[in-house]
Protein backbone atom coordinates (compact mmCIF):
# COMPACT_ATOMS: atom_id res chain seq x y z
CA UNK A 1 0.00 0.00 0.00
CA UNK A 2 1.02 3.39 -0.80
CA UNK A 3 2.15 6.23 1.75
CA UNK A 4 -0.86 8.60 0.55
CA UNK A 5 -3.30 4.98 0.34
CA UNK A 6 -1.95 4.15 4.34
CA UNK A 7 -2.76 8.06 5.03
CA UNK A 8 -6.45 8.00 3.77
CA UNK A 9 -6.76 4.71 5.09
CA UNK A 10 -6.30 6.58 8.88
CA UNK A 11 -8.57 9.40 7.62
CA UNK A 12 -11.59 8.11 5.76
CA UNK A 13 -10.80 4.05 6.42
CA UNK A 14 -11.18 3.38 2.98
CA UNK A 15 -8.67 2.69 0.11
CA UNK A 16 -10.80 0.79 -2.44
CA UNK A 17 -11.06 1.53 -5.83
CA UNK A 18 -13.75 3.73 -6.66
CA UNK A 19 -13.61 4.57 -10.32
CA UNK A 20 -17.11 4.09 -11.87
CA UNK A 21 -18.39 2.29 -9.08
CA UNK A 22 -21.66 3.29 -7.31
CA UNK A 23 -19.21 4.55 -4.28
CA UNK A 24 -18.81 8.07 -6.25
CA UNK A 25 -17.39 11.14 -4.56
CA UNK A 26 -19.94 12.03 -1.57
CA UNK A 27 -21.36 8.26 -1.19
CA UNK A 28 -20.24 6.99 2.03
CA UNK A 29 -19.75 4.15 0.72
CA UNK A 30 -16.69 2.70 -0.91
CA UNK A 31 -15.53 -0.36 -3.15
CA UNK A 32 -14.81 -2.51 0.08
CA UNK A 33 -18.15 -1.82 1.50
CA UNK A 34 -20.18 -3.08 -1.75
CA UNK A 35 -17.61 -5.97 -2.21
CA UNK A 36 -18.50 -7.62 1.29
CA UNK A 37 -21.93 -6.60 1.27
CA UNK A 38 -22.26 -8.77 -2.07
CA UNK A 39 -19.44 -11.43 -0.94
CA UNK A 40 -21.55 -12.08 2.42
CA UNK A 41 -24.80 -12.25 1.35
CA UNK A 42 -23.47 -14.46 -1.34
CA UNK A 43 -21.89 -16.57 1.31
CA UNK A 44 -25.15 -16.57 3.08
CA UNK A 45 -27.10 -17.84 0.43
CA UNK A 46 -25.10 -20.52 0.00
CA UNK A 47 -24.69 -22.00 3.17
CA UNK A 48 -28.24 -21.58 4.21
CA UNK A 49 -29.39 -24.55 2.17
CA UNK A 50 -26.38 -26.95 3.71
CA UNK A 51 -27.58 -25.46 7.99
CA UNK A 52 -31.19 -27.29 7.04
CA UNK A 53 -29.97 -30.66 5.86
CA UNK A 54 -29.12 -31.58 9.83
CA UNK A 55 -31.94 -32.21 11.36
CA UNK A 56 -32.98 -36.05 10.35
CA UNK A 57 -29.23 -36.37 9.28
CA UNK A 58 -26.73 -35.45 12.47
CA UNK A 59 -25.98 -37.81 14.75
CA UNK A 60 -25.78 -34.88 17.65
CA UNK A 61 -28.53 -33.09 18.86
CA UNK A 62 -26.49 -30.40 19.55
CA UNK A 63 -24.98 -30.15 16.34
CA UNK A 64 -28.84 -30.18 14.90
CA UNK A 65 -30.24 -27.48 17.70
CA UNK A 66 -27.07 -25.13 16.41
CA UNK A 67 -27.72 -25.61 12.86
CA UNK A 68 -31.19 -24.48 13.24
CA UNK A 69 -30.26 -21.32 15.54
CA UNK A 70 -27.81 -21.04 12.82
CA UNK A 71 -29.84 -21.78 9.67
CA UNK A 72 -32.54 -18.59 11.44
CA UNK A 73 -30.17 -16.14 12.56
CA UNK A 74 -27.70 -16.56 9.20
CA UNK A 75 -31.16 -15.89 7.15
CA UNK A 76 -31.87 -12.64 9.58
CA UNK A 77 -28.09 -11.60 8.85
CA UNK A 78 -28.50 -12.06 4.92
CA UNK A 79 -32.05 -9.45 5.23
CA UNK A 80 -29.37 -6.81 6.89
CA UNK A 81 -27.14 -7.57 4.31
CA UNK A 82 -29.58 -7.09 1.59
CA UNK A 83 -30.96 -4.22 3.04
CA UNK A 84 -27.75 -2.30 3.02
CA UNK A 85 -26.99 -3.26 -0.40
CA UNK A 86 -30.16 -1.33 -1.17
CA UNK A 87 -29.05 1.54 0.78
CA UNK A 88 -25.72 1.77 -1.24
CA UNK A 89 -27.84 1.39 -4.86
CA UNK A 90 -26.47 -1.76 -5.76
CA UNK A 91 -29.89 -3.84 -4.72
CA UNK A 92 -30.47 -4.22 -8.14
CA UNK A 93 -26.75 -5.36 -9.43
CA UNK A 94 -26.92 -9.06 -9.83
CA UNK A 95 -24.50 -11.07 -7.33
CA UNK A 96 -21.19 -11.38 -9.54
CA UNK A 97 -20.38 -14.59 -7.00
CA UNK A 98 -23.65 -16.35 -7.20
CA UNK A 99 -22.60 -19.69 -9.51
CA UNK A 100 -19.01 -19.43 -8.51
CA UNK A 101 -17.13 -21.24 -6.27
CA UNK A 102 -15.92 -19.25 -3.36
CA UNK A 103 -13.86 -19.94 -0.23
CA UNK A 104 -16.06 -21.16 2.51
CA UNK A 105 -18.78 -22.27 0.31
CA UNK A 106 -20.32 -25.86 0.17
CA UNK A 107 -19.74 -26.99 -3.56
CA UNK A 108 -22.94 -28.39 -5.23
CA UNK A 109 -20.53 -31.67 -4.76
CA UNK A 110 -21.20 -31.17 -0.59
CA UNK A 111 -24.36 -30.72 -0.68
CA UNK A 112 -25.17 -33.93 -2.96
CA UNK A 113 -22.62 -35.47 -0.46
CA UNK A 114 -24.03 -34.38 2.59
CA UNK A 115 -27.51 -35.47 1.28
CA UNK A 116 -27.06 -38.69 1.04
CA UNK A 117 -25.24 -39.08 4.72
CA UNK A 118 -26.25 -40.25 8.00
CA UNK A 119 -25.20 -39.94 11.44
CA UNK A 120 -21.49 -40.21 12.45
CA UNK A 121 -20.56 -39.80 8.55
CA UNK A 122 -22.96 -36.73 8.15
CA UNK A 123 -21.12 -34.73 10.85
CA UNK A 124 -17.76 -35.77 9.73
CA UNK A 125 -18.32 -33.94 6.26
CA UNK A 126 -20.87 -31.60 7.58
CA UNK A 127 -18.85 -29.72 10.95
CA UNK A 128 -15.39 -28.91 8.64
CA UNK A 129 -17.76 -27.38 5.51
CA UNK A 130 -19.31 -25.37 8.65
CA UNK A 131 -16.02 -24.06 10.53
CA UNK A 132 -14.88 -23.35 6.53
CA UNK A 133 -18.04 -21.18 6.12
CA UNK A 134 -18.05 -19.48 9.66
CA UNK A 135 -14.37 -18.64 9.50
CA UNK A 136 -14.39 -17.02 5.97
CA UNK A 137 -17.46 -14.67 7.21
CA UNK A 138 -14.84 -13.53 9.87
CA UNK A 139 -11.81 -13.24 7.34
CA UNK A 140 -13.84 -11.14 5.17
CA UNK A 141 -15.68 -9.24 8.16
CA UNK A 142 -12.05 -8.31 9.64
CA UNK A 143 -11.30 -7.15 5.98
CA UNK A 144 -14.44 -4.97 5.74
CA UNK A 145 -14.13 -3.46 9.44
CA UNK A 146 -10.05 -2.62 8.05
CA UNK A 147 -10.84 -0.63 5.05
CA UNK A 148 -14.30 -0.13 4.38
CA UNK A 149 -15.48 3.18 4.47
CA UNK A 150 -19.25 3.40 5.87
CA UNK A 151 -19.21 3.10 9.63
CA UNK A 152 -22.31 1.52 9.30
CA UNK A 153 -21.23 -1.29 7.19
CA UNK A 154 -17.92 -1.62 9.19
CA UNK A 155 -19.86 -1.79 12.07
CA UNK A 156 -22.36 -4.79 10.90
CA UNK A 157 -18.89 -6.39 10.03
CA UNK A 158 -18.07 -5.84 13.83
CA UNK A 159 -21.29 -7.10 14.80
CA UNK A 160 -21.38 -10.02 12.27
CA UNK A 161 -17.64 -11.06 12.72
CA UNK A 162 -18.35 -11.17 17.20
CA UNK A 163 -21.41 -13.55 16.37
CA UNK A 164 -19.48 -15.73 14.11
CA UNK A 165 -16.53 -16.17 16.71
CA UNK A 166 -19.02 -17.31 19.37
CA UNK A 167 -20.20 -19.61 16.41
CA UNK A 168 -17.27 -21.33 16.26
CA UNK A 169 -16.90 -21.90 19.57
CA UNK A 170 -20.31 -23.71 19.58
CA UNK A 171 -19.25 -25.41 17.01
CA UNK A 172 -16.31 -27.15 18.38
CA UNK A 173 -17.89 -28.05 21.91
CA UNK A 174 -21.20 -29.52 19.40
CA UNK A 175 -18.73 -31.17 16.87
CA UNK B 1 39.27 18.66 -54.85
CA UNK B 2 39.87 17.12 -51.57
CA UNK B 3 36.49 18.61 -50.03
CA UNK B 4 34.43 17.19 -52.78
CA UNK B 5 36.24 13.81 -52.45
CA UNK B 6 35.62 14.10 -48.56
CA UNK B 7 31.86 14.36 -49.22
CA UNK B 8 31.60 11.75 -51.71
CA UNK B 9 33.16 9.37 -49.17
CA UNK B 10 30.54 10.57 -45.92
CA UNK B 11 27.89 10.69 -48.17
CA UNK B 12 28.67 6.86 -49.47
CA UNK B 13 29.19 6.58 -45.74
CA UNK B 14 26.05 7.65 -44.47
CA UNK B 15 24.22 5.99 -47.30
CA UNK B 16 25.75 2.37 -45.51
CA UNK B 17 24.58 2.86 -42.49
CA UNK B 18 21.58 4.53 -43.14
CA UNK B 19 18.35 2.61 -42.60
CA UNK B 20 16.75 1.84 -45.83
CA UNK B 21 13.07 2.66 -45.95
CA UNK B 22 10.99 -0.26 -45.81
CA UNK B 23 8.97 -1.10 -49.10
CA UNK B 24 5.06 -0.62 -48.37
CA UNK B 25 3.38 -3.44 -48.07
CA UNK B 26 6.23 -5.77 -49.13
CA UNK B 27 7.17 -6.96 -45.51
CA UNK B 28 4.33 -6.51 -43.21
CA UNK B 29 1.85 -8.87 -41.91
CA UNK B 30 -1.62 -7.24 -42.86
CA UNK B 31 -3.44 -8.41 -39.34
CA UNK B 32 -3.76 -5.22 -36.63
CA UNK B 33 -2.30 -6.95 -33.55
CA UNK B 34 0.34 -5.87 -31.12
CA UNK B 35 0.90 -8.41 -27.46
CA UNK B 36 2.52 -9.09 -24.57
CA UNK B 37 4.09 -12.05 -23.56
CA UNK B 38 3.55 -12.10 -19.30
CA UNK B 39 4.87 -15.21 -17.62
CA UNK B 40 3.35 -16.38 -14.30
CA UNK B 41 4.06 -14.31 -11.57
CA UNK B 42 2.04 -15.06 -7.89
CA UNK B 43 -0.51 -16.66 -6.20
CA UNK B 44 -2.99 -15.68 -4.04
CA UNK B 45 -6.77 -15.48 -2.79
CA UNK B 46 -7.38 -11.96 -3.77
CA UNK B 47 -8.77 -9.57 -6.43
CA UNK B 48 -8.03 -6.13 -6.38
CA UNK B 49 -11.14 -5.20 -8.92
CA UNK B 50 -13.80 -7.75 -7.47
CA UNK B 51 -12.71 -7.41 -3.48
CA UNK B 52 -10.37 -4.56 -3.08
CA UNK B 53 -9.25 -4.14 0.57
CA UNK B 54 -10.51 -7.79 1.38
CA UNK B 55 -7.22 -10.34 1.48
CA UNK B 56 -8.67 -13.51 0.77
CA UNK B 57 -11.77 -13.40 -0.17
CA UNK B 58 -11.69 -14.75 -3.60
CA UNK B 59 -10.95 -18.20 -4.39
CA UNK B 60 -7.35 -18.58 -5.82
CA UNK B 61 -5.91 -16.96 -8.75
CA UNK B 62 -2.55 -16.50 -10.66
CA UNK B 63 -1.75 -13.09 -11.56
CA UNK B 64 0.77 -12.52 -14.67
CA UNK B 65 2.38 -9.41 -15.37
CA UNK B 66 2.75 -7.09 -12.69
CA UNK B 67 4.80 -8.54 -9.21
CA UNK B 68 3.18 -6.24 -6.47
CA UNK B 69 -0.67 -7.02 -7.73
CA UNK B 70 -2.70 -8.14 -4.12
CA UNK B 71 -6.34 -6.97 -2.69
CA UNK B 72 -4.53 -3.18 -2.26
CA UNK B 73 -3.31 -3.25 -5.33
CA UNK B 74 -4.04 0.70 -7.00
CA UNK B 75 -3.07 1.85 -10.54
CA UNK B 76 -0.27 3.94 -8.83
CA UNK B 77 0.95 0.66 -7.52
CA UNK B 78 1.50 -1.16 -10.73
CA UNK B 79 3.02 1.36 -12.50
CA UNK B 80 5.27 1.79 -9.42
CA UNK B 81 6.37 -2.24 -9.05
CA UNK B 82 7.83 -4.65 -11.24
CA UNK B 83 6.34 -6.48 -14.20
CA UNK B 84 7.39 -9.81 -15.58
CA UNK B 85 5.96 -9.31 -19.07
CA UNK B 86 7.75 -8.68 -22.30
CA UNK B 87 7.70 -5.73 -22.89
CA UNK B 88 8.63 -4.40 -19.61
CA UNK B 89 6.87 -1.50 -20.02
CA UNK B 90 3.60 -3.60 -19.73
CA UNK B 91 2.88 -2.80 -16.34
CA UNK B 92 -0.47 -4.08 -16.22
CA UNK B 93 -1.78 -7.18 -14.27
CA UNK B 94 -3.69 -9.51 -15.50
CA UNK B 95 -5.02 -12.72 -13.61
CA UNK B 96 -7.14 -15.84 -13.85
CA UNK B 97 -8.84 -18.35 -10.93
CA UNK B 98 -5.72 -21.03 -10.73
CA UNK B 99 -5.78 -24.40 -12.16
CA UNK B 100 -5.33 -27.22 -10.40
CA UNK B 101 -4.86 -30.83 -11.68
CA UNK B 102 -6.05 -33.45 -8.66
CA UNK B 103 -5.93 -30.61 -6.64
CA UNK B 104 -2.41 -29.71 -7.31
CA UNK B 105 -2.09 -26.10 -8.72
CA UNK B 106 -0.93 -26.34 -12.13
CA UNK B 107 0.69 -23.03 -13.55
CA UNK B 108 0.06 -22.26 -17.80
CA UNK B 109 3.65 -22.96 -18.97
CA UNK B 110 3.13 -19.92 -22.36
CA UNK B 111 0.44 -17.07 -21.60
CA UNK B 112 0.34 -14.41 -24.42
CA UNK B 113 -1.96 -11.24 -24.36
CA UNK B 114 -2.73 -10.31 -27.91
CA UNK B 115 -4.54 -7.01 -28.78
CA UNK B 116 -6.27 -7.32 -31.80
CA UNK B 117 -8.14 -4.89 -34.46
CA UNK B 118 -10.32 -7.61 -35.47
CA UNK B 119 -14.28 -8.03 -34.63
CA UNK B 120 -15.29 -4.46 -36.13
CA UNK B 121 -15.88 -3.09 -39.33
CA UNK B 122 -12.48 -2.08 -40.97
CA UNK B 123 -13.66 1.36 -41.04
CA UNK B 124 -14.17 1.03 -37.39
CA UNK B 125 -10.82 -0.50 -36.98
CA UNK B 126 -9.08 2.38 -38.67
CA UNK B 127 -10.56 4.74 -35.71
CA UNK B 128 -9.26 2.50 -32.79
CA UNK B 129 -8.47 4.27 -29.36
CA UNK B 130 -6.33 3.19 -27.00
CA UNK B 131 -7.43 1.48 -23.92
CA UNK B 132 -7.75 3.99 -20.91
CA UNK B 133 -4.95 4.13 -18.05
CA UNK B 134 -6.26 2.32 -15.57
CA UNK B 135 -8.72 0.53 -16.97
CA UNK B 136 -10.57 -2.33 -14.91
CA UNK B 137 -12.73 -5.26 -17.09
CA UNK B 138 -13.33 -8.47 -15.70
CA UNK B 139 -14.26 -10.91 -18.53
CA UNK B 140 -16.09 -14.58 -18.73
CA UNK B 141 -18.88 -15.69 -16.94
CA UNK B 142 -18.81 -16.21 -13.22
CA UNK B 143 -22.52 -17.54 -12.94
CA UNK B 144 -22.06 -20.44 -15.74
CA UNK B 145 -23.90 -22.93 -14.49
CA UNK B 146 -22.49 -25.36 -16.86
CA UNK B 147 -20.87 -26.19 -20.50
CA UNK B 148 -24.27 -25.68 -22.43
CA UNK B 149 -24.53 -22.11 -20.76
CA UNK B 150 -25.05 -19.52 -23.87
CA UNK B 151 -23.69 -16.62 -21.37
CA UNK B 152 -20.16 -19.17 -20.82
CA UNK B 153 -17.93 -17.44 -22.99
CA UNK B 154 -14.55 -19.85 -21.92
CA UNK B 155 -13.65 -21.42 -24.65
CA UNK B 156 -11.16 -24.76 -24.65
CA UNK B 157 -8.96 -26.25 -27.02
CA UNK B 158 -5.56 -27.86 -27.62
CA UNK B 159 -2.57 -26.63 -29.05
CA UNK B 160 -1.00 -28.66 -31.71
CA UNK B 161 -4.55 -30.70 -31.76
CA UNK B 162 -6.92 -28.56 -33.69
CA UNK B 163 -8.35 -31.63 -34.50
CA UNK B 164 -10.12 -31.36 -31.02
CA UNK B 165 -13.40 -29.51 -31.21
CA UNK B 166 -13.22 -26.49 -29.07
CA UNK B 167 -15.78 -26.65 -26.19
CA UNK B 168 -17.08 -24.32 -23.34
CA UNK B 169 -15.51 -27.00 -21.07
CA UNK B 170 -12.42 -28.66 -20.72
CA UNK B 171 -11.17 -31.34 -23.39
CA UNK B 172 -9.14 -34.01 -23.88
CA UNK B 173 -5.86 -32.98 -24.89
CA UNK B 174 -3.53 -36.18 -27.24
CA UNK B 175 -0.75 -37.18 -24.77
CA UNK B 176 2.13 -34.26 -25.87
CA UNK B 177 -0.18 -31.62 -27.07
CA UNK B 178 -1.15 -28.82 -23.98
CA UNK B 179 -4.57 -27.75 -23.21
CA UNK B 180 -5.11 -23.74 -24.25
CA UNK B 181 -8.01 -20.83 -22.98
CA UNK B 182 -9.02 -18.38 -25.35
CA UNK B 183 -10.62 -15.71 -23.37
CA UNK B 184 -11.81 -12.29 -25.68
CA UNK B 185 -12.35 -9.24 -23.88
CA UNK B 186 -15.03 -6.64 -24.80
CA UNK B 187 -14.01 -4.02 -27.14
CA UNK B 188 -16.55 -1.39 -26.91
CA UNK B 189 -16.06 0.72 -23.91
CA UNK B 190 -18.34 3.69 -22.91
CA UNK B 191 -15.68 6.11 -22.75
CA UNK B 192 -16.38 7.36 -19.60
CA UNK B 193 -15.90 4.93 -17.00
CA UNK B 194 -12.70 2.61 -16.14
CA UNK B 195 -14.82 0.12 -13.73
CA UNK B 196 -18.74 0.01 -12.75
CA UNK B 197 -20.22 -2.09 -10.55
CA UNK B 198 -20.34 -5.43 -12.32
CA UNK B 199 -17.16 -4.60 -13.52
CA UNK B 200 -18.45 -5.44 -17.22
CA UNK B 201 -21.14 -2.73 -17.82
CA UNK B 202 -18.21 0.01 -18.57
CA UNK B 203 -17.61 -2.82 -21.58
CA UNK B 204 -19.57 -4.23 -24.49
CA UNK B 205 -18.98 -6.58 -27.05
CA UNK B 206 -19.63 -5.49 -30.75
CA UNK B 207 -23.22 -6.29 -32.36
CA UNK B 208 -22.95 -6.33 -36.14
CA UNK B 209 -19.28 -5.61 -36.33
CA UNK B 210 -20.02 -2.18 -35.06
CA UNK B 211 -19.73 -0.80 -31.20
CA UNK B 212 -23.22 0.04 -29.95
CA UNK B 213 -23.97 3.61 -28.76
CA UNK B 214 -24.04 3.07 -25.31
CA UNK B 215 -20.37 1.73 -25.80
CA UNK B 216 -19.19 3.89 -28.76
CA UNK B 217 -15.58 3.72 -28.54
CA UNK B 218 -13.43 0.89 -29.94
CA UNK B 219 -10.80 -0.27 -28.17
CA UNK B 220 -8.17 -3.15 -29.24
CA UNK B 221 -9.80 -6.55 -28.66
CA UNK B 222 -7.75 -8.11 -25.51
CA UNK B 223 -7.41 -11.98 -26.36
CA UNK B 224 -5.78 -13.56 -23.37
CA UNK B 225 -4.59 -17.09 -24.46
CA UNK B 226 -3.10 -19.33 -22.04
CA UNK B 227 -1.45 -23.22 -22.37
CA UNK B 228 -1.23 -25.13 -19.55
CA UNK B 229 1.22 -28.14 -19.61
CA UNK B 230 -1.52 -30.92 -19.32
CA UNK B 231 -3.31 -33.71 -21.06
CA UNK B 232 -5.74 -36.41 -20.91
CA UNK B 233 -8.77 -36.84 -19.03
CA UNK B 234 -10.46 -33.79 -17.85
CA UNK B 235 -12.01 -35.20 -14.39
CA UNK B 236 -8.37 -34.65 -12.99
CA UNK B 237 -8.75 -30.88 -13.72
CA UNK B 238 -10.32 -27.89 -11.94
CA UNK B 239 -10.46 -24.38 -11.32
CA UNK B 240 -10.45 -22.79 -8.39
CA UNK B 241 -13.66 -21.27 -9.59
CA UNK B 242 -15.50 -24.53 -10.61
CA UNK B 243 -15.40 -26.06 -14.10
CA UNK B 244 -13.86 -25.11 -17.02
CA UNK B 245 -17.01 -22.88 -17.92
CA UNK B 246 -16.38 -20.79 -15.02
CA UNK B 247 -12.66 -19.73 -17.14
CA UNK B 248 -12.74 -16.12 -16.25
CA UNK B 249 -9.90 -13.29 -16.55
CA UNK B 250 -9.11 -10.11 -14.93
CA UNK B 251 -7.37 -6.99 -16.50
CA UNK B 252 -6.28 -3.81 -14.61
CA UNK B 253 -4.50 -1.64 -17.19
CA UNK B 254 -1.06 -0.01 -16.22
CA UNK B 255 0.05 0.17 -20.18
CA UNK B 256 1.99 3.89 -20.37
CA UNK B 257 -0.03 5.97 -21.93
CA UNK B 258 2.48 7.00 -24.87
CA UNK B 259 3.32 3.28 -25.16
CA UNK B 260 -0.48 2.36 -25.95
CA UNK B 261 -1.09 5.24 -28.41
CA UNK B 262 2.03 4.01 -30.06
CA UNK B 263 0.94 0.94 -30.99
CA UNK B 264 -2.70 1.85 -31.15
CA UNK B 265 -1.35 4.46 -34.10
CA UNK B 266 0.97 1.96 -35.63
CA UNK B 267 -0.17 -1.59 -35.51
CA UNK B 268 -4.53 -1.59 -34.65
CA UNK B 269 -4.77 1.05 -37.09
CA UNK B 270 -3.01 0.80 -39.93
CA UNK B 271 -3.58 -3.17 -39.47
CA UNK B 272 0.29 -3.95 -39.13
CA UNK B 273 1.17 -7.19 -37.78
CA UNK B 274 3.40 -5.48 -34.51
CA UNK B 275 5.68 -7.83 -31.73
CA UNK B 276 5.71 -7.01 -28.42
CA UNK B 277 8.35 -3.99 -28.72
CA UNK B 278 5.35 -2.43 -30.57
CA UNK B 279 6.82 -2.63 -33.91
CA UNK B 280 6.20 -4.58 -37.30
CA UNK B 281 7.15 -8.12 -37.44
Amino acid sequence: MSVVCVLSLLLVGGCGATAGTVASSGSPFNATDLAWLQLAEALHTRALPMLALAPGRSAAPALVELAERLAKEHEEGRERLRALLVRTGAGSVENPHAGHDMPGMPTADDLKALRGLRGKGFDRRFVPLVRAYLDQLVLVAEGERRSGASEEVRGLATTMARAHEAELARLAAAG
Amino acid sequence: MRVTRLLALLSVLLATFAVAPRPADAQVVRVAEFLADCPFSHRLPDDPIVFPGLPGASHMHSFFGSRVTNAYTTLADLQNGGTNCNPAVDKSSYWVPTFYRDGAPVEPAIITFYYLGEGVRDDIVAQTQPLPLGLRIVAGNAKATGPGDGSSIARWSCLHAGQVPPSKDFVTCPSGTMLESYLDFPQCWNGRDLDSADHKSHMAYPVAGACPSTHPVPVPKLRQVIRYPVSGDPSHFRLASGGGYTMHGDFFNAWPQAEMERRVRDCIRPVVKCGADGRPV
